[in-house]
């Protein structure tokens, strides 16, 4: 069983994080400046978390994802460039402008999808991986919700389904300790909720979710137990929202102790100092800085890519024989 | 053809497209080791194994969510849902996920069908004996089918599971003993979208959904009796709508009557008459009449039941009144 | 003040009667024994006279309301003008000569002027297809709401076309045989026959309406002096040729009586707009109801000697000393082998097996002119029961110890019911 990355998977992993979190920077800036639409929630700091556990897929696997998915559409390959110019609403964006950052989608990836209902990830993933098992295919599904989603009836339900019928799933509970502004110690009445895993009778374990290694050999494991077709595992990865609910969240609810230890576990600093030895500053440098390039090459040529027109959407249309709109 | 029960009927639909398509499969409460609350998929676990023919746990939002996303991942899943009533609870997958998809993201289809039972009549009480139409109607990108014959059920279930969109599949609980001739044919379909005019008229046209098409064909003798000649049609489907079976008979007759058993504010006979208004306003020679359930909850004691279901005689008096 | 009260009219037997229409709004000035109200019973409508010369001060009964007798309907007030016009009974009035426009008897009250007009949507759009001014409509309807049968019932007013001569003149018109009678002008009476009659069987009714009554006396096609056509072997087939030939006579406007079969083509008739009648008065009309006397039909069909012929002509008539031997050799030399032959063929396409084929009630309830069906309680041809289920609009009138010939029976109050039913129309 592999477990371990390699140390071009680890770099690679480096470089994604890093794609992720100038994205997350420039997205600060553009909304600032007015040019983005509606509110953006950044991941920056949770991103080892989507980027570590997606980097053991396969083109066949399938991930859902949350409001806050950057890191997950990255990490499952959706190209930045369709990726920013969705979010700044252009005809080249990955879904033509027509979803958002909420809410991409790219079935080729795998990625379907975002999902802003919160918790609505958790049964999408279980009904892929029944898909999956009534296919007999050796693909997984693997779904990332946060603690705020943990609360909801449809977590429950999923994941005693899945349990049940030893789905091919991968519940990623990517802990960031707040469910839109509210700390979970005021949300469950238990810090670590992998112990509910008992109860649906599946395997859970806490990680680091600052540690993209420590995600990538936790998912490793839950992946191939799930191809093995001996069911579903929770991986708890613990980790901070280093940023508001959105950018609409006028913030002050975060102590600055806690963002003062986050910030010195920020998951870029983690994986730069485990690559350091192997691959040397100046090839992480360059790393950085091609990401951060890529990112700001797309934001460009997002900026400057045509607006969508509209068409109806005819095909959800209330008439058999449609008549013009109405 | 063959003469069988609408239950019966649908079984056979179920059974010929598991056949056809190894990528159909069921899951729902009570549906496999019993065979269906209503016995519709009597026998299908044993035919096809555990694996396509599933019992699940009483999780209906998951289970609807889950239909979603199987569908959109390479199989076409049949989720039957107890009760209409239950429906609320199903909602969120199919408005928030369900509706939403095709539209934006490309390349996705999602070809599910939820089945489901709705409608008064049998003493189920006040959470067991509605008809949600409009509710889920109501919702783009779902298709709504609600027969009335066997034959109908079957062919148009067989249509609903090959259809790439997705399709809640409305059956009544008081039409699963309807007996009636049905095709044998495994290719034998009903197409989505087509209404059937059960009874031609011409003095006043009676569109039905469900159980209400079979209560506005007794309406339609009623009124012979006065000299009145009355058009029933069958809707069948209930979105996407037969807009051309709806506006070609109001041309004819210039009056009509809608029937649907569902609450009358904000129902489906609602957008029925705002419908007919959208597209035979200049054809209408009278106001659309309704003829719904009252807006309150459905009552357990017969009589009780009984004074709010629409029934022939109330479609009748709706229809003299309307051609007064 | 006088009131205006329902005293026992309408007949035996009643109760109550329920207020049809208003021929007058509250605050017009009404005429001693003008029309103000119609009402209804089980068996007939009623119009009821206003008794003084006033002002109709106040409508107690709403339409629709039933109320029981005595009960006052309303109340005339003096206008203090004294048109004194001396009290006239329906039935010694002529005919209005000439309608000022299609007003049916059952009107409700429309729209008053400068309000907005109450129509639908249907009668809006063909009102303004046809030219025709919604604000000089009545609603039929209790709604108050103009609907396409009050369009329906519009016709241009023709240009005044004098009808010929004060004695009969026979024309032929599209091979169908008109005979024109009376002296008056005016919108004539189109008379229809029966089947196996012919235009002579009107005589005692035309002595009784008498000369000044312009009547136009059809010929069904194989019946009397019109030969059998092609074509016309069917219901739609006879309405057809008979609006043809009055099409090609002129005659665009009438008062259609039609008797038997005749009632059933004057129910065609007026269905299909083909002409505009006025007023509809049907006597014991075929196509409301299946039975018919199989047994008559093909005994009368097969009849061609007075012996076989005289005991089914008995049965047309409840009393029997009516059946004189020259009634029955005048029947005999009234149709020949030919006309026979087709009168059995028609019989055979219109009642197949004893059976009445077409169903005309439908027809007869978009038919928006004031209607009146008149049956013999005697019939023994087709069954007065069948006046029942004719809808709201007709006023049907029962008549004792007649059978299937109201006209020839009981001419006289056949008359008054003929013109009564006209007068109303205007």
């Amino acid at each position: 069983m592999k477990n371990s990355p390699s140390t071009d998977e680890q770099l690679e992993m480096h470089r994604k994080m890093a794609v992720v979190r100038r994205l997350e920077e420039r997205l600060g800036e553009l909304h600032k400046a007015g040019k983005t639409r509606g509110p953006i929630h950044r991941c920056d700091g949770q991103e080892a978390v989507g980027v570590g556990a997606t980097a053991v897929l396969g083109a066949g696997d399938f991930v859902t994802s949350t409001h806050r998915g950057h890191a997950h559409y990255i990490g499952k390959g959706v190209d930045i460039r369709g990726v920013a110019a969705e979010i700044l609403g252009r005809a080249t964006g990955t879904c033509g402008g027509r979803a958002g950052h909420m809410l991409i989608g790219d079935r080729d990836k795998g990625m379907i999808g975002g999902n802003a209902i919160v918790g609505g990830s958790i049964p999408a993933a279980t009904g892929m991986a029944l898909s999956i098992q009534v296919r007999r295919t050796a693909d997984v599904a693997m779904c990332f919700f946060g603690d705020g989603a943990a609360q909801t009836g449809i977590c429950h339900e999923s994941m005693n389904i899945a349990g049940l019928w030893k789905l091919p799933v991968i519940f990623i509970l990517e802990h960031n300790q707040f469910g839109l502004t509210v700390h979970h110690s005021v949300q469950s009445p238990v810090a670590d909720l992998s112990i509910r895993a008992a109860g649906y009778a599946m395997p859970a374990e806490i990680v680091d979710g600052n540690d993209t290694v420590a995600m990538y050999r936790a998912a490793a494991r839950a992946v191939e137990r799930a191809r093995r077709g001996e069911g579903p595992s929770l991986i708890e990865a613990k980790t901070y929202r280093m940023q508001g609910f959105s950018t609409s969240d006028m913030g002050g609810y975060q102590s600055a102790a806690d963002l003062a230890e986050w910030s010195r576990r920020d998951p870029l600093a983690v994986s730069r100092r485990a690559l350091l030895d192997a691959v040397g500053a100046e090839r992480l440098d360059a790393v950085e800085a091609g990401a951060a390039g890529e990112v700001d090459a797309a934001v460009e040529e997002a900026l400057a890519a045509p607006l969508p027109s509209f068409e109806l959407f005819t095909r959800s249309s209330p008439y058999a024989t449609a008549p013009e709109a109405v | 053809m063959a003469m069988m029960r609408y239950a019966e009927a649908l079984n056979r639909a179920l059974r010929e497209e598991m056949q056809r398509d190894s990528n159909v499969f069921l899951f729902g409460e009570d549906i496999a080791r019993y065979g269906g609350v209503f016995k519709v998929t009597k026998g299908l676990m044993e035919e096809f194994g555990e694996s396509r023919v599933r019992d699940t746990p009483i999780s209906e939002q998951t289970l609807a969510a889950m239909a979603v996303t199987a569908s959109m991942t390479g199989t076409r899943p049949v989720l039957e849902i107890m009760y209409a009533d239950f429906m609320p609870l199903v909602l969120d997958a199919l408005i928030n996920q369900a509706s939403i998809y095709e539209y934006l993201w490309p390349n996705v289809t999602m070809p599910f069908v939820l089945r489901t039972q709705g409608g008064g009549g049998a003493g189920a009480g006040a959470q067991h004996s509605k008809s949600l139409d409009s509710l889920v109607a109501h919702i783009p990108g779902i298709k709504v089918v609600a027969p009335v014959t066997p034959a109908d059920a079957k062919g148009l279930l067989k249509s609903a599971i090959r259809d790439s969109q997705p399709v809640v599949f409305l059956e009544h609980k008081l039409l699963y003993n309807l007996r009636d001739e049905v095709p044998d044919d495994a290719d034998f379909t009903v197409p989505i979208g087509k209404a059937k005019t059960v009874r031609e008229g011409a003095d006043i046209s009676i569109f039905a959904t469900s159980r209400m098409v079979l209560e506005s064909q007794k309406a339609a003798e009623l009124l012979a009796q006065d000299g009145i000649s009355a058009e029933v049609i069958d809707l069948r489907t209930l979105r996407p709508l037969d807009l051309d079976a709806i506006t070609a008979s109001i041309a004819k007759t210039h009056h009509a009557v809608v029937v649907n058993e569902g609450w009358r504010f904000c129902g489906y006979a609602a957008e029925l008459s705002a419908t007919i208004m959208d597209f035979a306003f200049d054809d209408l020679d009278a106001p659309v009449a309704r003829v719904t359930l009252p807006d309150m909850p459905v009552p357990y004691s017969e009589p009780l039941e009984l004074a709010v279901l629409p029934n022939a005689a109330r479609i009748a008096d709706a229809a003299r009144a309307t051609l007064k | 003040m006088t009131d205006i009260t329902v005293v026992g009219a309408g007949g035996e037997y009643m109760e109550s009667v329920v207020v049809v229409a208003w021929h007058k709004k509250k605050g017009e000035s009404v005429k001693a024994g003008e029309l103000v109200v119609t009402v209804e019973t089980a068996k007939a409508a009623t119009e009821i006279e206003a008794p003084v010369s006033g002002i109709l001060s106040d409508i107690r009964a709403q339409i629709g309301e039933e109320v029981a007798i005595g009960t006052v309907l309303g109340t005339l007030s003096e206008d203090g003008a004294d048109t004194a016009a001396p009290a006239v009974s329906a039935a010694q009035t002529a005919p209005p000569a000439a309608p000022p426009a299609a007003v049916p008897a059952e009107a409700y009250v429309a729209a008053a002027g400068g309000e907005r007009i109450n129509a639908s949507p249907l009668a809006r759009r063909v009102a303004a297809s046809r030219g025709i001014d919604l604000a000089g409509l009545v609603a039929s309807s209790p709604s108050g709401r103009i609907k396409l049968r009050d369009v329906d019932a519009v016709v241009a007013v023709p240009a005044e076309r004098p009808v010929a001569g004060t004695t009969a003149s026979a024309s032929v018109s599209a091979g169908v045989s008109l005979t024109r009678r009376g002296s008056g002008e005016g919108t004539p009476f189109v008379f229809l026959h029966g089947f196996g009659a012919d235009s002579f069987s009107w005589q005692p009714l035309l002595a009784t309406l008498g000369v000044e009554v312009p009547a136009v006396l059809v010929d069904l096609p194989g019946h009397g002096r019109s030969p059998a056509m092609d074509g016309a072997g069917s219901l739609e087939g006879l309405a057809f040729a008979v609006a043809r030939a009055l099409a090609g006579a002129g005659i665009e406007q009438c008062h259609l009586v039609g008797h038997s079969l005749g009632g059933a083509v004057a129910i065609a008739l007026a269905e299909a707009g083909r002409l505009a009648p006025l007023s509809l008065t049907l006597i014991a009309p075929a196509g409301l109801g299946p039975d018919i006397d199989g047994d008559f039909i093909s005994g009368f069909c097969r009849a061609t000697r007075a012996e076989s012929l005289k005991p089914w002509l008995l049965r047309l008539f409840a009393d029997p000393t009516i059946v004189t031997p020259g009634y029955v050799q005048a029947a005999l030399n009234g149709r020949g082998d030919a006309l026979r032959q087709a009168q059995a063929a028609l019989a055979g396409r219109i009642f197949p097996d004893g059976t009445q084929a077409v169903e005309m009630r439908c027809a007869l309830r978009r038919v928006a002119v004031p209607q009146k069906i008149i049956w013999g309680e005697g019939d023994r041809i087709i069954p007065m029961r069948h006046a029942l289920g004719t809808g709201p609009q007709a006023g049907i009138h029962l008549l004792p110890n007649v059978g299937h010939m109201p006209h020839v029976e009981a001419a006289a109050t056949v008359a008054r019911l003929v013109l009564q039913n006209a007068r109303s129309a205007g």
